[in-house]
């Protein structure tokens, strides 16, 4: 990963509580994910990122029980999260894939249809 | 679409606005004279606690969703609240007779309505049947 500058990095006493101390809810590595009608999709292998700019997750890479394949999602605002788990709209069950290619679709037809919030 | 108690005991139950997860669901609460699931509890003993059916506002394969507070454990005690889980209980007509266990019961997850008990080794009762569920026998009229 490429930074602007080596002044960019802090020292762990000295940098923001977000980066240096995070909730323990904030790492949603490992975390199930289910949707707001109980069905699990998964859980959370990965984090899809979109370079550049402010670096924004647009979508997790799941892994599915009984699947070795990577599958991804979208990411939508989540009902909630925590240490536990994620949730997540039934809907975004319409927009797994297992095309990483293709996943910049899945992500545009997702906010298209729900918004980028949805 | 129907569900049994059995397949959904041992369920996470995850509360839905904070995603945290309460525990598993130990055992269905049933109010027999209006043929209804009226809550679930989470866990078992002392630390038991409890859902009014109302609350659940997803009903999945792999989890429940709840909203709101659990009720304290001393709401749920069986003789206290009048509620009762039917699984594994005797299963008795109005005069008397055993006829077997509950083996499993089957409700539609949508209205909370109960609709059959499942004896083992018997054939399934219509839950329009049932007349009581009490912490010793379920009560059923098979006349």
């Amino acid at each position: 990963m490429i930074v602007n500058a080596s002044e960019c990095l802090a020292k762990p006493d000295e940098a923001p509580d977000a980066v240096a101390a995070p909730d323990g809810n904030r790492d949603v590595l490992g975390n199930e994910v289910i949707t707001e009608g109980g069905t699990k999709l998964g859980t959370v292998k990965d984090l899809i990122l979109f370079l550049g700019g402010d670096g924004e997750v647009v979508g997790y890479e799941l892994q599915r029980e009984g699947s070795k394949e990577a599958w991804f999602i979208p990411r939508p605002a989540q009902l909630a999260i925590s240490g536990d788990a994620l949730l997540v709209p039934d809907q975004i069950d319409d927009y797994i894939s297992d095309d990483f290619s293709g996943f910049g679709g899945s992500v545009d037809k997702f906010r298209a249809d729900h918004g980028a919030t949805a | 679409m129907s569900a049994s108690f059995r397949s959904a005991i041992g369920r996470s139950v995850v509360g839905r606005d904070d995603a945290e997860a309460v525990g598993d669901l130990s055992r269905f609460l049933v109010d027999a004279s209006s043929r209804k699931v009226v809550g679930f509890v989470v866990g078992s003993g002392r630390k038991a606690t409890a859902y009014g059916w109302g609350q659940v506002t997803g009903f999945g394969p792999d989890a429940v969703l709840v909203q709101g507070p659990q009720a304290e454990p001393a709401q749920v005690d069986d003789a206290g609240s009048g509620l009762n889980d039917p699984l594994d209980k005797r299963l008795l007509m109005v005069l008397g007779e055993e006829v077997g266990t509950v083996a499993d019961v089957e409700f539609d997850p949508d209205s909370a309505e109960v609709l059959r008990l499942l004896p083992d080794g018997g054939e399934p009762i219509d839950a329009r049947q049932l007349r009581g569920v009490g912490s010793y026998a379920v009560v059923v009229d098979l006349s």
